[in-house]
């Protein structure tokens, strides 16, 4: 049983745990209700919606790594009108809150579906994925001047918390969350995975099909915790942070680093139930510390 | 699913045999996963996430005559299905050499017609074992169903022919895996110019709608 102690406030209401699921490891959310204790999930979020209906980059989309993997998956999904009409309804009936993530080619994009989101779905938050490393454009969150124009556009355009998924591949990811920050998100989320890559050496192929991919599991959560270190130093808007996190201790870290909430996401493929494991680890650690709430440790490092 | 100790995802293995109290599966030893798998020793636990996905749709086995064709450890799951089917048929079973092969055994005792083909003839008839596809195909014609697992060559090879003779055949396919539950959307294959996913759509497709 979760306790109340590790439960979490964000945009006004209160999480169970501070456990999310990261966008894209989860399917849409709902396909894991007989398998996963949705209690302990803070909130979920769902894979990327876009526009139109994407089908994706071509086989071979994975290869594993040392403690972790490289993915190639290309934001495969129904598109937004089928998302609206066969996947929400099965959303709105989970115990968890829900953040829609989405992602567009354009500002016009976002704002569309933010529009059409926040019209049509009881969703907690929208979260803007400005950081998919696996589609033939540059990553948004490379080009200040979009990133700025899609956050401001949709934060006109819906009056849900906005939530801006930055990617680490950028020169300063402290100045990239202020940006976000000023240019109006309610959060900013961060680490989406680091491009990598990874070849056969007997076929001499690359072992993606897209011969890069993402980077994400164990091996990436120093590099992470070090970006959501910085981001949460230089913005006042809640961090959610991940990247690698596997155990209850693994959280607690991203916790002390300054994450408000912490972001789950290739420990559910080993485990789609790891997040009750890891929300009794926090748990665990709360009451061995003797920790009245979760955010009397957030961002609070001894040095 | 099998959580491997010492990689970090889990292994997507089909079941080779079910009996009372018992699943046995079959692989061979490639890298650092099925190396520690084999080092596993008795009384070990070994977590299982599964059974997951579709198995062969067996309703045609019941008129026609079947045949299993089977490429490498692509054996296991056909060894699964012939011990669900009460008449036996033939099992068409290649690899490069005889060092290559699984036991067939279970499968003989079975009653089943066991064919072995080997790239370099160490055992068997020398040659592919697409070469026995043909023959069965010849012989039956659209009275035949095909069961197949086994290399992509292999297979793309057998719906070729199938697909000529118009016989019926599904093809049991592999693809790396993250989460084998359809979460991560990374196992794809091409089923009729529309991506599916072979963990929880498959692993067993219509050998004729998969795009090679």
């Amino acid at each position: 049983m979760v306790k109340k102690n590790i439960s979490v406030k964000i945009f006004g209401i209160e999480l169970k745990t501070p456990l999310v699921t990261a966008s894209g490891t989860f399917g849409y959310g709902y396909e894991s209700r007989d398998l996963a204790d949705y209690d302990s999930i803070g909130a979920v979020v769902t894979k990327t919606i876009t526009l139109k209906q994407k089908s994706g980059n071509p086989p071979p989309r994975l290869a594993e790594v040392e403690a972790g993997m490289l993915n190639t998956i290309g934001l495969q999904n129904v598109g937004l009108d089928r998302f609206l009409d066969e996947k929400w309804p099965k959303l709105a009936n989970l115990s968890a809150p829900v953040f829609v993530s989405v992602a567009g080619e354009t500002p016009e994009d976002y704002i569309k579906m933010a529009r059409a989101v926040s019209d049509k779905c009881s969703a907690a938050a929208i979260e803007l994925n400005l950081s998919c490393p696996n589609l033939r454009k540059q990553i948004i969150c490379q080009n200040n001047e979009l990133v700025s124009q899609i956050v401001k556009g949709v934060r006109e355009a819906t009056k849900l918390p906005v939530i801006a998924k930055i990617s680490p591949m950028v020169s300063d990811i402290a100045a990239l969350a202020v940006l976000c920050e000023e240019s109006g998100a309610g959060a900013v989320s961060l680490v989406n995975t680091f491009p990598g890559m990874a070849i056969n050496i007997n076929t001499r192929k690359p072992k993606l099909s897209t011969i890069t991919g993402g980077m994400s599991g164990p091996a990436i959560k120093p590099l992470a915790l070090r970006c959501v270190y910085a981001a949460s130093k230089a913005v006042k808007i809640p961090v959610i942070g991940g990247g690698g996190v596997v155990t209850g201790d693994d959280a607690v870290e991203f916790i002390l680093a300054g994450a408000t909430l912490v972001s789950v996401g290739t420990a559910l493929f080993k485990d789609v139930n790891a997040i009750k494991d890891i929300a009794s680890g926090i748990e665990a650690y709360v009451k061995k510390n003797n920790i009245a709430s979760l955010s009397a440790i957030t961002g609070n490092l001894s040095q | 699913m099998l959580n491997v100790p010492g990689v970090f995802l889990r292994r997507p293995l089909s079941v080779y045999s079910v009996k009372k109290g018992e699943v046995s599966f079959l692989y061979r030893v490639i890298g650092k996963g099925t190396k520690n798998l084999s080092q596993l020793k008795k009384g070990e636990v070994l977590k299982v996430f599964g059974p997951l996905g579709n198995g062969y749709d067996l309703s045609s086995a019941r008129k026609k005559c079947v045949v299993l064709l089977a490429g490498g450890t692509g054996l296991a799951s056909l060894n699964c299905a012939a011990e669900k089917l009460s008449v036996p048929g033939i099992v068409l079973y290649g690899a490069k050499t005889k060092n290559d092969l699984a036991s067939t055994d279970n499968l003989k005792k079975l009653g089943w017609d066991v064919r072995i083909y080997t790239d370099n003839g160490s055992k068997g008839k020398k040659g592919y074992v697409t070469e026995g596809i043909e023959a069965a195909v010849k012989k039956h014609g659209s009275n035949c169903v095909i069961y197949a697992c086994g290399p992509h060559l292999m297979l793309k090879t057998a719906a070729t022919i199938a697909i000529k003779a118009g016989v019926e055949g599904y093809a049991s396919l592999e693809e790396m895996m993250a989460c084998g539950m359809g979460n991560c959307q990374g196992c794809a294959v091409e089923i009729s110019g529309e991506y599916k996913m072979v963990c929880s759509d498959g692993p067993v497709f219509d050998i004729r709608q998969i795009e090679w």
